[in-house]
């Protein structure tokens, strides 16, 4: 599996953008634009989900991220452009380490394909590790989210 | 012989279609549709977050946003429509939906009006400046027509329901197969909707009567669940034999 190659600046704004939310999770893309990484932060609505609707909804923001639509669509438009292209989903984790969980999994899948099997995800934490960042990427021999190895230039 | 027709401006190689969530709820499913003879690929009702109210299976999809990849997907193989099917709990979010899928490529919004969900929260025929509202909200936000899915028995007079959705520019409804569902409103709305009606259908002969009685395109689901995507090869089979070609 290929590197994911992040430059400093944008992995150092994701972990500025986690420690910014905390306790609550952070959640945002990166943008590359004619190969620079631009990071788009979202806004986490999943504890107003979670307050509307605490059935469906079972989890807060400090353990659960669910971006602004408008947002979200925004970025995706923005990844569509000419030279530009989504290049990272991120978000954070505050209690545990940076894995790839079975929630984070299910949120990245449409049935038994990937949603987007060109964007790699990455999670980040400081919970274990400071600035512990790891980056996840869909296989298609191993029809699963492999581990990246996240090389910072 | 063309079994195709135009709705809204729009072409679909053939008059029946799959019914929004029948087969049409994952990747693998939707891309057998589209290898099918359908007349256009509906897409299971998509909603702005990830959907999974327990009681409410009937809406449960992955969010928009992971949806819209299998859309820009059909889209640029270009063999058939791509109709998406949204849903919301306010006009705001039957905007953004409309918006996103209209841009990712869809060749129609089909707006569901008629899932539990949206007649409990939304309610959109509770008030009618509630459907006025979102129906005026949805055509200015897509920029392909929008249709909308009316609950099996709208509560409210025909008429004036017609008047709402077309002042507001929306010219296409999904309504059930049957007299008071379809007769009805297109009786009571002097057609100035064009209509596509859903389910009610097992052979051409039915497809057939439907459109005689005023139906731009017919959906199914019971019977696609039932028979798979060859259905539709097997309705045009039998359409073209009956009318001799």
């Amino acid at each position: 599996m290929q590197d994911l190659t992040l430059e400093r600046a944008a992995l150092d704004e994701i972990l500025a953008h986690a420690r910014a939310t905390h306790p609550a999770e952070c959640c945002g893309a990166v943008v590359s634009h004619d190969g620079r990484d631009l990071v788009r932060r979202f806004t986490n609505i999943q504890d107003r989900l979670h307050r509307e609707h605490p059935d469906a909804y079972p989890r807060g923001a400090e353990t659960a991220y669910t971006p602004e639509p408008k947002e979200l669509l925004a970025v995706i438009q923005e990844g569509e452009a000419p030279g530009a292209a989504l290049k990272v989903f991120y978000h954070s984790h505050t209690r545990v380490g940076a894995y790839f969980s079975g929630e984070d999994r299910a949120r990245a899948m449409f049935g038994d394909d990937p949603a987007y099997p060109d964007v790699t995800y990455v999670v980040v934490s400081d919970s274990r590790t400071p600035g512990e960042a790891r980056a996840f990427h869909w296989d298609d021999g191993a029809r699963d989210f492999v581990e990246r190895t996240v090389r910072v230039v | 012989m063309d079994l195709g027709t135009t709705i809204a401006g729009v072409r679909f190689p053939f008059c029946v279609m799959n019914a929004a969530g029948a087969l049409s709820g994952t990747p693998g499913e939707v891309r057998a549709l589209a290898r099918s003879q359908t007349g256009a690929v509906v897409l299971k009702s998509a909603t702005v977050h990830p959907f999974i109210h327990r009681q409410y299976r009937s809406l449960h999809n992955p969010g928009f946003d992971v949806v819209l990849p299998i859309v820009r997907e059909l889209a640029a193989a270009g063999e058939r429509p791509v109709v998406a099917s949204i849903a919301g709990d306010t006009p705001a979010e039957y905007e953004t939906l409309a918006r996103a899928f209209a841009t990712a490529g869809a060749s129609m919004i089909e707006a569901n009006l008629a899932d539990p969900w949206v007649t409990a929260t939304l309610a959109p025929f509770e008030d009618l400046d509630t459907l006025r509202e979102v129906a005026r909200r949805l055509v200015a936000a897509s920029s392909v027509p929008v249709a909308v899915r009316l609950p099996d028995r709208a509560p409210v007079p025909y008429k004036r329901l017609g008047e709402v959705l077309v002042t507001a520019g929306v010219h296409v409804a999904i309504v059930k197969n049957d007299f008071a569902g379809f007769e009805k409103l297109l009786l009571e709305t002097r057609a100035t909707l064009e209509l596509i009606v859903l389910d009610g259908v097992q052979s051409a002969y039915d497809v057939r009567r439907a459109l005689a009685k005023g139906a731009k395109g017919v959906q199914i689901g019971a019977l696609l669940v039932a028979e798979g995507p060859s259905v539709f090869a097997r309705l045009e089979r039998e359409m073209r034999a009956a009318r001799g070609g």
